[in-house]
C-alpha cells in the first residue's frame, strides 16, 4: 500500500479547490442544511442555490415528481434574493470554512450584471457560477443558454461586472453543446460547468394531467448520466478552460468517469437527496481509487480517456 | 437529525394494504416528538430513487426505559410502499430522521379533539400518548376517525386502550356513522361535550380535502387547530424547495413542509 499523501487539489479558472468534489446548485441549499451530515470544509466547494437580484417565489405545486432512475423538478428558481443571501446565509458558510461559489441568474442581461456586481466585493465568495441554462424560467434563462450569440453577450457583460472567477453553467437542451462552450470561452469564462437538467415531463394516465403543475420540468439523477458524460467529453475536447462535470453522479465510479472524460472537478446534485453523505462518500471513493491505481495527483487523471 | 441503518423489528399487515413496521433506532426514538417523520430509503438500487416520508406512529420505550423504537403505519400506494411491505424482520433499513417540527402540545389543554382521515390516523397515536402524559388538566380526549370503509379505519383498539373516546365515520357505512369525518366534527361542536375556549385544541391529519374542510369549520369556532400536511419531497432537509406550501406568513409566502412543518396552524395555510 502506498501511504504517501494524495494530491486532490485542482484549480478551476483561478479558484483553488482542496479536491474536485463540489455540490450542485439547488440541491444543497446554502450548505447549512447538510451540515449535520457533511463537514462543509471537507468539500472542494459549495455551490449555493441560484441567486437573483430580487427574491423569487417560484412555481406552483407539485414541483417534483420521481421518474425511473431520476426526478423532474420545476422549482422555478425560488430564492431569497442577493441581499438576504449576503445577510442571512453567507456568514454561516464563511464560518464553516467552506469554499463558496455563488450561483447566479437573471431575467435580463442587465440583471445578470447587477447580481454579479453586487456579489463582486463581498468577502467570502470565491467565484461565480452563471446559470444560463435553467429550463423553468420563461423570461430568458433558456434563451441565453441555447443561443451561442446570446450566451456570448451575457457572459461578456457579466465578465465586465465582476473580478471574480466566472464559471458558466451550460444547458444540455441544445443541438451543439461544443459551439455554446466555445462562445462562452471566447466571452471570457474562466471555466465551464455542465450539465443542468434536461427538459422532460410525466403524465398521470388516470387524470390525463401532467404530474408537474408547470407541465414540464428538468430531469436530474442517474437517468441523465450518459448524456451528461457525452457532453462533458465533447466540451472538454474543444475548450482550453477547465470543465466541471455534473449530471447523475451517485458514487465515486460515476465521478471518475467524468474526470477521465475531461472534467477537472465534478458536482453532486440529486444524489444528496438520496444519501446526504454522498459528497464525502464520493471523495473517499476517489481517494481509494487513487491509492489502488497508484495515482498520486488527481490532475494526472483528468482527460485520460483512451480512444 | 440522523442518518442511521436500523433493524426492522416487525412488519405486519394490520388491515388489507395497511402495514405497521417497528424499527429499532434509539438515535431517532430518543429525540423524536409526535408529528415528526422519517425518510426511508426503500431500495439501495437507483430505482425507486428518492426516500419516502412516513410520519412517526409511535415512539416506544425498550426494556431499559429510554425510547428506542419507532413505529410507522403505512398504506401500499405505489412501488416504494410495495417494496416496503415485503421487507423482513431483522433486515436493515436506511432512515433519516427525525424530520420536521412536530405538534406543539400546550400543557394546559383540557379538551383535545383529534381528527384523522384514513392513513392520517398515523401520527395521532403518539400524539394521544404525549397529550395524556403531559397535560395534567386533561378532561376529555376524543378521536374522530374517518375512512372509505371499515378496512380503512385503523388503530381503534389502541386508542381505546389509552382511554380515548373514538367516534367513527365510513363513506360506505360499513362501520358506525355513514358519511365523512367532518360530519362527526360538526356534530361534536354542536353537542354538549364541546366546551369553547382556549383550553380546547384540535389536531388533524388526513387528505387535503379533509384538512381544508376541518380548517374552515374550526376557524368559525375560533379554537386552535394544528394540521399535519403532506407534500412531494426530495431532500427533507430544506434544500430543494420541492415541498413548499403557500402560507399567510408575511402576506403570501411559501414555507417548507419538511422543515417549517409538517405541522402548521390551520389558519396559516392558503388553500388552493
Ligand atoms: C410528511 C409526510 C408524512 C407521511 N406519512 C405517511 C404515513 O405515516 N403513512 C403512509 O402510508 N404515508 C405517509 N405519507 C405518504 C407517503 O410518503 C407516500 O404514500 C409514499 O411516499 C408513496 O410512495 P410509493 O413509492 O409507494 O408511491 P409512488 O406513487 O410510486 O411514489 C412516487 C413518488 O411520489 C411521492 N408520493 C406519492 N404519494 C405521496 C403522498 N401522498 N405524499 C407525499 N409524497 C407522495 C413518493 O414519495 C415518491 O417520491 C407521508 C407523506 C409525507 C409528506
Ligand atoms: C431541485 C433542484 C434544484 C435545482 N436548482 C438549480 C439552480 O438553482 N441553479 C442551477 O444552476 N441549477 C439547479 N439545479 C440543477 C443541478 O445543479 C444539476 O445541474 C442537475 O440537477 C444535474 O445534476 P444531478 O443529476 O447530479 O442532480 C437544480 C436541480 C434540482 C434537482
Ligand atoms: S423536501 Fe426538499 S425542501 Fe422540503
Amino acid at each position: 500500500m502506498n501511504h504517501s499523501p494524495l494530491d486532490l487539489s485542482v484549480n478551476i479558472g483561478g479558484i483553488q479547490l482542496k479536491n474536485p468534489v463540489m455540490t450542485a446548485s439547488g440541491t444543497f441549499g446554502y450548505g447549512e442544511e447538510y451540515a449535520p451530515y457533511v463537514g462543509l470544509d471537507k468539500l472542494g466547494a459549495i455551490v449555493v442555490k441560484g441567486i437573483s437580484l430580487k427574491p423569487r417565489t417560484g412555481n406552483p405545486l407539485p414541483r417534483i415528481v420521481e421518474t425511473t432512475g431520476g426526478m423532474l423538478n420545476s422549482i422555478g428558481l425560488e430564492n431569497i434574493g442577493a441581499d438576504r443571501f449576503i445577510e442571512e446565509k453567507l456568514p454561516y458558510l464563511i464560518d464553516s470554512g467552506a469554499t463558496i461559489i455563488a450561483n447566479i441568474f437573471g431575467s435580463s442581461i442587465e440583471e445578470y450584471g447587477d447580481v454579479a456586481n453586487k456579489l463582486d466585493d463581498i468577502h467570502g465568495i470565491s467565484g461565480l457560477e452563471i446559470n444560463i441554462s435553467c429550463p423553468n424560467v420563461k423570461e430568458g434563462g433558456m434563451i441565453f443558454g441555447t443561443d451561442p450569440h446570446m450566451a456570448f453577450e451575457v457572459v461578456n457583460f457579466v465578465r465586465q461586472s465582476t473580478k471574480l472567477p466566472l464559471i458558466v453553467k451550460l444547458s444540455p437542451n441544445v443541438t451543439d453543446i461544443a459551439e455554446i462552450a466555445r462562445s462562452v470561452q471566447d466571452a471570457g469564462a474562466d471555466a465551464i460547468s455542465l450539465i443542468n437538467t434536461i427538459r422532460g415531463m410525466a403524465i398521470n394516465i388516470e387524470t390525463k394531467t401532467p404530474k408537474l403543475a408547470n407541465i414540464t420540468g428538468g430531469l436530474s439523477g442517474p437517468a441523465i448520466k450518459p448524456i451528461a458524460l457525452r457532453m462533458v467529453w465533447e466540451v472538454a475536447r474543444v475548450t482550453e478552460i477547465p470543465v466541471i462535470g455534473i449530471g447523475g453522479i451517485m458514487n465515486s465510479d460515476d465521478a471518475l468517469e467524468f474526470i477521465i472524460a475531461g472534467a477537472s472537478a465534478i458536482q453532486v446534485g440529486t444524489a444528496n437527496f438520496v444519501n446526504p453523505k454522498a459528497t464525502v462518500d464520493i471523495l473517499s471513493g476517489i481517494e481509494k481509487y487513487m491509492r489502488d491505481h497508484r495515482i498520486g495527483d488527481i490532475k494526472s487523471l483528468i482527460g485520460t480517456l483512451r480512444i | 437529525m440522523y442518518q442511521v441503518l436500523s433493524k426492522i423489528l416487525f412488519n405486519i399487515e394490520v388491515s388489507p394494504t395497511y402495514y405497521k413496521m417497528g424499527i429499532d433506532c434509539p438515535e431517532i426514538a430518543s429525540i423524536a416528538v409526535p408529528g415528526q417523520f422519517i425518510m426511508i430509503r426503500v431500495s439501495n438500487q437507483l430505482d425507486p430513487l428518492l426516500r419516502r416520508p412516513f410520519v412517526i406512529h409511535r415512539i416506544q420505550r425498550a426494556n431499559t426505559g429510554s425510547y428506542s423504537q419507532v413505529e410507522i403505519l403505512y398504506k401500499i400506494v405505489g412501488k416504494g410502499t410495495e417494496i416496503m411491505s415485503k421487507m423482513k424482520e431483522y433486515n436493515d433499513i436506511d432512515l433519516l430522521g427525525p424530520v420536521g417540527n412536530g405538534y406543539r402540545i400546550d400543557s394546559n389543554i383540557r379538551t383535545a379533539v383529534l381528527v384523522g382521515g384514513g392513513i392520517g390516523v398515523a401520527p395521532l397515536l403518539s400524539l394521544a400518548e404525549r397529550i395524556i402524559s403531559q397535560c395534567s388538566r386533561l378532561k376529555s380526549l376524543i378521536l374522530l376517525l374517518g375512512g372509505k370503509g371499515r378496512d380503512d379505519v385503523l388503530c381503534v383498539e389502541e386508542f381505546e386502550r389509552l382511554g380515548v373516546e373514538v367516534r367513527v365515520a365510513t363513506e360506505d357505512g360499513s362501520l358506525e356513522h355513514r358519511g365523512l369525518v367532518v360530519d362527526l366534527l360538526l356534530d361534536y361542536l354542536e353537542s354538549r361535550d364541546y366546551s369553547p375556549g382556549s383550553s380546547t385544541h384540535c389536531f388533524a391529519c388526513g387528505p387535503d380535502t379533509m384538512l381544508k374542510e376541518v380548517s374552515k369549520i374550526i376557524a368559525e369556532k375560533g379554537i386552535s387547530c394544528q394540521i399535519s400536511l403532506e407534500s412531494r419531497m426530495a431532500c427533507a432537509v430544506g434544500a430543494c424547495l420541492g415541498c413548499v406550501v403557500r402560507t399567510k406568513a408575511g402576506g403570501d409566502v411559501y414555507k417548507k413542509v419538511c422543515k417549517d412543518g409538517p405541522v402548521f396552524d390551520s389558519n396559516e395555510i392558503i388553500w388552493e
